[in-house]
C-alpha cells in the first residue's frame, strides 16, 4: 500500500517537475531579447542615416554641380527603417504608452525631415538661378537706362540690387517687408517703361521678389534639416526603452521566483509522503535553479554587451554634434564662394576651347596667307578660300564664339558675387585681426550692433548709454567680436525665455581710469554651477549649432589680452549683466 | 585607370542598392558594347548629370511574369485596358495623348508619365504621392476613371488563368496575392532602365558622342539654370519644384482644377500648393506632349513655359533649338523599344 502511494506520489512529483521545468523554457523571454536589441539597433539606423542625410543635403548646398541623386537616394532606407519599428513590437506589443508615444514622436520626427528636405532642395534650386541670374539682369538694365541717360532710373534699380544684397547677407522680417514693398511698387509703374526696359525690369523684380521671399524659408528648412534634434528624441527613447525593459526583466524574473518558490513548497509538501518522490524532485529542482541563475546571466550579459554599445555610439554621436555647428557655418561660406565659382570653372573651359579653337584659326590663316602667296591658279585659290571659310564657319559654332560675350558677362556677375561675400568677411574683420591701432569704444559698439541684428528678435529694445570715454589701444577686431559674442549671448538670453519684453542695456563709461563697458539683459539668467564653468572653451548651454561653447573662452582671451577684466552678475530668470574694463593708456603726443 | 573604373562602379552602385535582387540581368548585352567607349577618353565625373548603369539588379523570373501583367487587359474591370495601354513601350513608354483614355472611354486628369527609368525617380506620380513602384500600381488598378477594377476580382480572374497560378508558385510561396502582383509588375518596371544615350556615351568619355551643337545645348542647359531641377541620373525625377517658381503659371493659365494642386493634395501644406515631381528629361524627345496638363505640344513650347515661368528670363531661339538637340541625345537604349 505504502510502496503503491509511493510510486504514485513519484510519478506526481515527476509530472509536477516536468510541468514546472516546461513552464521555465517556455517564459524563458529569449524571443523578446532578440526584438529588444533589433529595436535599439534599428533606433540607432535611423539615427545615424538621419545625420548623414543632413550632411548629404549640406553636401549639395555647398558643391558646384552637385545633383541631389544622392539625397534622395536616402527615402528608401529610411522608409524601410521607419516602417519596420511602426510595426515592431515596440510600437504595437504591450510595452507603456508613455514608450509607444515617444517612439511615434521619433518616426513623425523623421517624417517632418523628410518634408524639410524636400522644401530646402526646391528652395535651394530655385534661389541659385536668381542669385545668379540678379547681377546679370541688374547689370543689362543699367546699361539700357543709362544709355537712354535715365540715372535716376538706373539708380534706383542699383539701389534695389543693392539692399536685395545686403538683405540675403543679413536677412530680418522688417527689410523683408519695406523691400519687398518697394518691389511691388516698381513692378505696378512697369508699363511707363518701353518695352526694351519694362521686359528686363519684369524679370529682375520677379527674381529680386523671389530671392527675398525664399531666402527666410530656404534658411529655416537648413535649420530645420541641419538640426537634429531626432538625435536627442532617439537618444531619450533607447534610454527610456532600456529603462523598461530592465525593469520588465527584473518583474518577470520576481513572478518567476515566487512561482519557483511556490512549486518548492508543494514539492516539499509531497517529499514528506515520499521521500523518494521528494529527493527526486529535490534533484530536480536544483537543476532548475541553476538553470535559472544561469539564465539570468547571461541575459545580463546581453543587456550589458547591448548598452555598452548604445552608449558607444551616443557618445559618436556627441562628437558628430561639436562638429555640426562648424561643419554648417562652412558650409554656408563654402556654398557663397563655391557657386559662382563652379560656373567661373564651367565657363573658363568654354573659353578655354574657343581660345583653342581660335588659335587653329589664326594659324590656318598664315598658312592660307602663305600659299595664296606662291599660288597664281585661280580655281585653286577659290578652292583653298572656300575651305576656309567652312573652317571660319565651324570653328564658329564650336567655339561658340556667339555666347562669349555672355559666358564673360556670367563670369563678371560671379566675381561680383565672391566680392560679396569677401567684402562680407572683410567687415567682420576690417583690419588683420593682429592689428593694433587707437580706436573708438562707442564705433566698436555700434558696428558690433549692426552685425549682431540678426540675433536680436523683434520685439527686443536695444537701449544704449554711450559716454564719451577716452581711445583705447588694442584691436579693434578682436574688441568687436568681443561685443558681438556678448550681445549674442544678451540675445539669446532673452530668446530662450520666448519674453516679447526683451531689453539690451550697452552702457560705456569711464570710471576710476578704466573704460568700463557693460551689456545687461533680462534674459534667463545664469545659475551658480553655470557661472563656474562659463569662461571655459567648449562649454555651452545652447542648442547645437546655436553656439560653439567658444564665446565667453574667446571673450576673457581677448579681454584680458588688452589688460582688461571681465565681471558677470546675473539672477537667474531675472538677467545678466556683463562687465569688461580695459585700462586707459596714455596716447603718444603727435 | 584604376580610379575612373572604380569611379564608374561607384556610379553604377549608386542606384544598384535599390534592386537587392539577386540576378544581374545585363539588358541587351549593353556592357560589352559600350566597354570600349569607356576606355575611349577620360569620363566626365563632375557633370550635374550622370550616365545610367548599364546593368541593373533584378530578379528575372519576376520580369517574365511582371511583363505578362504589365500587358494583361484582365486587370481592369471591363478586361479592355491593360498597364501598356497608357504606358505603350513602343512609343517612348506613354500614349502621348493630352491626358489617357481610361475604362469605357473615361478621361485623365493628368497627363500620363512615362513609365521608362521610373524605378530612378525617388517618388511615384506628379506629386509624389507613391514613395515605391509596388505603391503606385494600386492607384491606376483601383481609379474608376482608369482601370476601374477591384483587388479580389483582378485576383480570381488571375487564378482562372492557365499559366498564372503556376508561375506565381515558381516564384512567391504565397502564390497569387496583391502584394505579389505588385511586386512582379514593378520588377518590371525596374528592369526598364533606358542606358547608353549618346549624352551617356559623352559623359563616359566618348568626347565625338554628341554634335557641337547639342554640346552648346548642354551648355545652355546649364546656364540658364535648367539643371537646378533637372540633374542626376534621371536628369530629374529626384526631388519636387512649385509650377511657377518665378513666375505664376495657373494664373496666366487659369481653371485651376484639384491636379493642378500638385502635391498640396498629399501633404495640405500651403507651402505644396501646384508642387510637382520635377519629371525625368531622359525620354523626353519620344513623349510629347508635354507637362502635368498636356498643354505643351513639343519641346519648344515646353521650353517656352519653363522660360518664363520657372526660370524667368528669356532666350533667344537659335537657343531654345539647341537645347532641344541636347534634349534629344538623352533618349537611351532598351530592347522593348525595338518590339
Amino acid at each position: 500500500m505504502k510502496k503503491i502511494s509511493s510510486i504514485f506520489l513519484l510519478v506526481g512529483a515527476i509530472a509536477f517537475s516536468g510541468a514546472l521545468g516546461f513552464y521555465l523554457v517556455k517564459t524563458m523571454p529569449v524571443q523578446q531579447d532578440i526584438a529588444f536589441a533589433d529595436n535599439i539597433e534599428n533606433i540607432q539606423k535611423l539615427q545615424t542615416l538621419d545625420a548623414a542625410w543632413s550632411l548629404a543635403a549640406l553636401y549639395t548646398y555647398s558643391t558646384p554641380n552637385s545633383d541631389f541623386d544622392e539625397v534622395a537616394a536616402y527615402l528608401p532606407r529610411v522608409r524601410e527603417l521607419r516602417e519596420t519599428l511602426s510595426i515592431s513590437d515596440l510600437a504595437t506589443g504591450d510595452v507603456p504608452d508613455t514608450l509607444k508615444n515617444k517612439l511615434m514622436r521619433f518616426l513623425l520626427m523623421i517624417e517632418s525631415k523628410e518634408e524639410s528636405i524636400e522644401h530646402f532642395k526646391s528652395n535651394f534650386a530655385v534661389m541659385r538661378n536668381s542669385l545668379k541670374f540678379l547681377p546679370l539682369a541688374s547689370r543689362a538694365l543699367n546699361v539700357k537706362l543709362r544709355k537712354m541717360d535715365d540715372e535716376k532710373h538706373a539708380a534706383s534699380i542699383n539701389d534695389l540690387y543693392e539692399r536685395t544684397n545686403a538683405f540675403l547677407q543679413r536677412p530680418d522680417e522688417g527689410t523683408r517687408e519695406s523691400l519687398l514693398m518697394d518691389l511691388n511698387k516698381k513692378d505696378e509703374v512697369l508699363m511707363e517703361f518701353p518695352e526694351s526696359i519694362a521686359n528686363p525690369l519684369g524679370n529682375f523684380i520677379s527674381h529680386a521678389r523671389v530671392l527675398v521671399e525664399r531666402k527666410i524659408q530656404l534658411d529655416s528648412s537648413i535649420e530645420r534639416v541641419v538640426n537634429l534634434k531626432t538625435n536627442k528624441i532617439g537618444d531619450e527613447l533607447i534610454t527610456q526603452y532600456k529603462a523598461y525593459y530592465t525593469d520588465a526583466l527584473a518583474t518577470q524574473y520576481d513572478e518567476q521566483f515566487i512561482h519557483f518558490i511556490f512549486s518548492l513548497i508543494a514539492a516539499l509538501l509531497l517529499a514528506i509522503a515520499a521521500i523518494t518522490g521528494a529527493v527526486m524532485l529535490f534533484r530536480q529542482s536544483q537543476e532548475f535553479t541553476e538553470k535559472l541563475e544561469q539564465g539570468i546571466a547571461e541575459k545580463t550579459e546581453a543587456y550589458e554587451h547591448a548598452s555598452a554599445e548604445a552608449s558607444g555610439s551616443m557618445v559618436d554621436k556627441n562628437l558628430d554634434q561639436s562638429m555640426e555647428g562648424m561643419g554648417r557655418m562652412v558650409a554656408t561660406v563654402a556654398h557663397e564662394i563655391n557657386t559662382p565659382l563652379g560656373y567661373l570653372g564651367s565657363n573658363l573651359q568654354v573659353l578655354h576651347n574657343g581660345m583653342e579653337k581660335m588659335q587653329a584659326l589664326m594659324n590656318e590663316f598664315f598658312t592660307l596667307k602663305n600659299d595664296l602667296g606662291r599660288m597664281d591658279n585661280s580655281d585653286q585659290i577659290s578652292a583653298r578660300i572656300d575651305n576656309f571659310s567652312i573652317l571660319v564657319q565651324n570653328t564658329q559654332d564650336e567655339a561658340m564664339l556667339d555666347e562669349l560675350p555672355e559666358i564673360v558677362d556670367d563670369m563678371e556677375g560671379g566675381i561680383e558675387q565672391i566680392q560679396h561675400v569677401i567684402k562680407d568677411l572683410g567687415d567682420f574683420s576690417r583690419k588683420d585681426r593682429s592689428d593694433e591701432d587707437w580706436f573708438d569704444i562707442k564705433q566698436c559698439v555700434e558696428s558690433a550692433l549692426k552685425m549682431a541684428k540678426k540675433e536680436i528678435t523683434s520685439g527686443t529694445k536695444v537701449q544704449l548709454d554711450l559716454k564719451d570715454v577716452p581711445e583705447i589701444f588694442g584691436s579693434p577686431a578682436e574688441m568687436n567680436q568681443v561685443l558681438i559674442n556678448l550681445i549674442n549671448n544678451a540675445a539669446h538670453a532673452i530668446e530662450s525665455t520666448g519674453r516679447t519684453d526683451g531689453l539690451i542695456k550697452i552702457r560705456t563709461s569711464l570710471e576710476k581710469e578704466q573704460v568700463m563697458i557693460s551689456i545687461m539683459d533680462n534674459g534667463e539668467g545664469i545659475d551658480d554651477e553655470t557661472r563656474r564653468k562659463i569662461f571655459e572653451p567648449f562649454f555651452t548651454t545652447k542648442d547645437v549649432g546655436k553656439g560653439t561653447g567658444l564665446g565667453l573662452a574667446i571673450v576673457r582671451r581677448i579681454v584680458t589680452k588688452h589688460g582688461g577684466k571681465v565681471l558677470l552678475k546675473s539672477i537667474p530668470g531675472k538677467g545678466t549683466n556683463f562687465v569688461f574694463v580695459l585700462p586707459v593708456k596714455k596716447k603718444p603726443q603727435e | 585607370m584604376m580610379l575612373t573604373t572604380k569611379q564608374i562602379m561607384k556610379n553604377s552602385e549608386h542606384f544598384s542598392w535599390q534592386f537587392t535582387r539577386n540576378v544581374k540581368l545585363c539588358l541587351l548585352g549593353v556592357a560589352v558594347i559600350c566597354s570600349p567607349q569607356i576606355l575611349a577618353g577620360e569620363p566626365l565625373l563632375d557633370e550635374p548629370i550622370k550616365p545610367i548603369p548599364l546593368t541593373v539588379d533584378v530578379d528575372l523570373k519576376k520580369v517574365a511574369l511582371g511583363r505578362l501583367l504589365f500587358h494583361e487587359p484582365r486587370l481592369s474591370g471591363d478586361n479592355t485596358v491593360s498597364c501598356a495601354t497608357c504606358h505603350d513601350l513602343k512609343t517612348g513608354g506613354v500614349d502621348r495623348t493630352k491626358v489617357s483614355i481610361g475604362i469605357k472611354g473615361r478621361k485623365g486628369i493628368i497627363n500620363s508619365p512615362t513609365v521608362y527609368n521610373s524605378g530612378l525617380l525617388f517618388r511615384q506620380f506628379w506629386d509624389g504621392r507613391a514613395e515605391t513602384l509596388e505603391d503606385q500600381i494600386d492607384w491606376p488598378i483601383q481609379n474608376p476613371i482608369e482601370m476601374g477594377s477591384q483587388w479580389p476580382d483582378v485576383l480570381a480572374k488571375l487564378y482562372d488563368d492557365d499559366k498564372y497560378p503556376g508561375m506565381f508558385k515558381a516564384i512567391y510561396d504565397d502564390g497569387i496575392t496583391r502584394e505579389n502582383v505588385k511586386n512582379a509588375i514593378a520588377e518590371f518596371e525596374r528592369s526598364l532602365i533606358t542606358p547608353n544615350s549618346r549624352f551617356d556615351q559623352y559623359l563616359r568619355g566618348d568626347e565625338n558622342a554628341i554634335t557641337a551643337k547639342e554640346k552648346r545645348g548642354y551648355m545652355l542647359f546649364k546656364r540658364y539654370g535648367c539643371i537646378s531641377c533637372h540633374q542626376g541620373v534621371a536628369v530629374g525625377g529626384n526631388m519636387f519644384q512649385v509650377f511657377g517658381a518665378i513666375n505664376s503659371y495657373f494664373k496666366v493659365r487659369g481653371n485651376i482644377t484639384e491636379a493642378d494642386m500638385g502635391r498640396f493634395n498629399v501633404t495640405g501644406n500651403p507651402e505644396d500648393k501646384h508642387v510637382f515631381k520635377v519629371p525625368s528629361l531622359r525620354m523626353v524627345a519620344l513623349t510629347p506632349p508635354y507637362l502635368h496638363d498636356g498643354t505643351a505640344k513639343t519641346m519648344l513650347d515646353a521650353e517656352d513655359v519653363m522660360f518664363k515661368f520657372q526660370l524667368g528670363r528669356k532666350a533667344p531661339k537659335k537657343d531654345k533649338e539647341a537645347m532641344v538637340a541636347f534634349l534629344k541625345t538623352l533618349v537611351g537604349e532598351h530592347p522593348e523599344m525595338k518590339k
